[in-house]
């Protein structure tokens, strides 16, 4: 019994260290590997630099496919400057926001991403025949001759349409994408039934963007800046390391503050909390959520907030061995008669936690994610971790001294 | 076990609070808040001026920054190392202010460079942001408060009863009004990452009170006839050394991130630590003595309206 209790402490010690190392080293066996976290944690501008710019759709209550088109459009166009860190995500009805990391100046980024120059049907002479504004609809198609991009012109553009390829009969008309040219087909015919085709796509999936792209172009409305910012390389380096640094430190004075207040139990709790550290940034880290500066801060702070739970318990547990209970009783009491603070006080927190993930942007987000949970961890880990680990060295027998557990006096007590 | 008489020291907590209130209140009537960028729209840049600036080449920079920008009131003020300086600034065009254009901002930085003989990746950052924008982090902020507690008022009235709920979100009200006071009077720039701060404190003070309301509704359940000072009294004694602790494993990290961190953590580290600080005592001195004489006074009422026997 006792010797199999030391056996599970230990082997649930070794469970959190080897997680751990996983997640902070990586494992490779054979062809099987995890990536440390390092490697796939992403960061939010603030801690690697860059630009962002926040748009705004000139029109009321575009449509969720006018502002994905919007979206495809933009994206497009960042990855024809291989932009590929970059990314643009929806926000709310109306807005668009673009991250472009290791870029310095905005204004530069505004002025090819904003362009609203789209697609363009050009002579040979490069005289202008039909532009994406006349386009009303754009679809990709598989034909006998491979995919297609489908054109629907509107009534001036059908006109115009018509006039250029009657002109241009056995001639190239050039089909011109934010002026690079995309396709130059031999007109065979006059069209004058509104619709154009785009051959010599690679595959489908080719063709659905382009569709996109053009039907993107054609859209109504314009896109404003309303928000950029540009954070320096150096400066989210800089702020990066010291908060990493001020929160190692910040932890370990934690470990120790713990250990010497609760002794034992709080070297249970330290353990505990290095389980609640592990799972928290590998939730972070391989769920992909966005670290930011506040992130981090909300990661430090959810691990104070941790330790509070095992507070809790530890100081229900002195208690119930003042009044004379033998360990284990001690330790079932504390647990239960702390479980009801436990749980009201994490609830009303993560309350706090999820109202800010509602209503936060950008940098605050990251911190509701982290801190709602951090807390939802925290609860795990104090609960089921300590207790675990908790139960099996008491089982042990080795520490019966009451000091042990922050008693004043020596004073034996039973298993 | 230490035996304190908090319940009948109240008065003068509520006399200390109050007190720290009127001080924020004048504060802001004297001095407002500091509103950063996020809040009032504008442009923010971060130069490195590689020196500490004195206070009169701080003005000259706010006159400079005028001249060019035409911004009235234009914040000029060292960050980190005191070394850089981050000026907030804004162009007027009929009513409305809006961020920099590029050609004011080159003006400015070139003006200021040429004095200070800086070099192009001396500006570090700058920002722009819209009023749009600015206008709503200001209702968002203001919604996510007055939603996060009712939810934690209907929670805690469910769990506990409502007069403990209604104490709680009062000790809340009062967390929140010390940390605006903190910001009020040491010019701390209100900018999106309040909105994190208030709400941790409030997540934070709320935790707090419910662990002591916890032990006073145990203690209620056991102790029957017990007089309702002596039993509030008891339940601060049994917790106030875990609510030390607990507040004490918080400090110990804000203070490090305070003293280590860059500008930004700073900024948010501090109202957090003095957030956490007030959560803790508004816990003991506020809700519980609150809720003390809302039952006091109850029971009172209640003993009036028995008829007495003689």
């Amino acid at each position: 019994m006792q010797n199999k209790s030391l056996a599970k402490f230990l082997i649930g010690c070794l469970v959190i260290a080897f997680a751990f190392y996983i997640v902070f080293f990586g494992l490779e066996i054979g062809t099987a590997s995890i990536p440390s976290v390092q490697k796939v944690i992403r960061y939010g501008l603030d801690l690697k630099g860059g630009v962002y710019i926040v748009y705004e759709a000139e029109k009321e209550n575009p449509t969720r496919r006018e502002m994905e088109s919007a979206l495809q459009l933009i994206r497009t166009r960042l990855d024809m400057r291989n932009f590929y860190d970059a990314t643009a995500t929806i926000q709310g009805s109306k807005r668009i926001r673009v991250e472009i990391p290791g870029v310095k100046d905005p204004d530069e980024a505004i002025q090819y991403i904003g362009r609203t120059a789209l697609i363009e049907f050009k002579g040979p002479s490069g005289d202008l025949i039909v532009s994406g504004r006349n386009v009303v609809d754009a679809y990709a198609q598989q034909t006998a001759s491979g995919y297609v991009v489908a054109l629907k012109f509107d009534k001036e553009g059908t006109k115009k349409f018509a006039e250029g390829t009657k002109k241009y009969l056995g001639q190239n008309i050039g089909i011109y994408l934010d002026g690079k040219l995309i396709s130059n087909p031999v007109v065979q015919a006059e069209i004058d039934n509104g619709e154009a085709v785009i051959e010599g796509m690679k595959d489908l999936e080719e063709a659905k963007t382009l569709a996109q792209q053009i039907k993107a172009g054609a859209l109504p409305f314009a896109l404003n800046v309303i928000e950029s910012k540009a954070i320096g390389p150096s400066l989210g380096n800089e702020a990066f390391k010291s908060t990493l640094k001020a929160g190692i430190i910040g932890i370990l004075l934690v470990f120790l503050f713990m250990i010497i207040f609760y002794r034992l139990p709080g070297l249970i709790a330290d353990i505990a909390l290095v389980a609640y550290i592990v799972i928290l940034v590998a939730i972070v880290g391989y769920a992909k959520i966005t670290l930011t500066l506040p992130g981090i801060a909300g990661i430090i702070l959810s691990a104070g907030m941790a330790v509070d739970a095992n507070i809790l318990i530890f100081a229900r547990l002195k208690e119930e061995l003042r009044s004379g209970k033998t360990l284990r009783a001690a330790m079932d009491a504390g647990f239960r008669r702390a479980l009801n603070a436990v749980i009201d006080s994490n609830v009303t927190t993560i309350i706090a936690g999820i109202v800010l993930l509602f209503l936060g942007t950008g940098p605050i987000k990251g911190f509701a994610w982290t801190l709602t949970i951090g807390i939802v961890v925290s609860f795990f880990t104090a609960i089921t971790v300590t207790r675990f680990l908790l139960t099996s060295i008491i089982n042990t027998g080795l520490f019966k001294d009451i000091r042990w557990y922050g008693g004043k006096k020596t004073r034996e007590v039973d298993a | 076990m230490t035996k304190i008489d908090f319940m009948g020291k109240r008065k003068y907590f509520y006399i200390v609070s109050i007190l720290v209130m009127v001080i924020g209140l004048i504060s802001y009537f004297v001095q407002g808040f500091n509103y950063d960028i996020d809040f009032t729209g504008g442009t923010v840049l971060e130069i490195n001026l590689h020196k500490v600036p004195t206070a009169q080449e701080i003005s000259e920079l706010e006159k400079l920054t005028k001249q060019i920008t035409g911004t009235q009131t234009p914040i000029v003020r060292k960050v980190e190392d005191g070394k850089k300086i981050m000026i907030n600034a804004h162009e007027v065009h009929g009513k409305k202010k809006t961020e920099l254009s590029k050609q004011t901002r080159d003006k400015l930085f070139a003006e200021i460079a040429k004095k200070y003989n800086l070099k192009k990746e001396d500006l570090i950052s700058y920002q722009n942001v819209g009023a749009v924008v600015s206008s709503e982090l200001k209702s968002q902020a203001i919604w996510a408060v007055v939603i996060a507690s009712i939810l934690m008022l209907i929670y805690i009235a469910i769990r506990f009863e409502f007069r403990f709920g209604t104490t709680a979100v009062v000790a809340l009200i009062h967390d929140l009004l010390i940390v605006l006071t903190v910001y009020t009077l040491f010019r701390i720039p209100l900018n999106s990452t309040f909105i994190a701060a208030v709400l941790t404190v409030l997540g934070y003070s709320i935790n707090d009170t419910i662990v002591v309301f916890d032990r006073i509704r145990e203690n209620r359940r056991i102790a029957g006839k017990m007089d309702l000072k002596d039993l509030v009294n008891l339940s601060m004694n049994q917790t106030i050394g875990r609510s030390i602790a607990t507040a004490m494993s918080v400090i110990i990290v804000l203070v490090v991130l305070y003293i280590m961190g860059v500008q930004s953590i700073k900024e948010f580290a501090f109202p957090l630590l003095i957030g956490v600080i007030s959560g803790t005592y508004s816990s003991i001195f506020i809700a519980t003595a609150l809720w003390f004489d809302w039952e006091l006074s109850t029971r009172k009422k209640k003993l009036q309206a028995k008829p007495k026997r003689a």
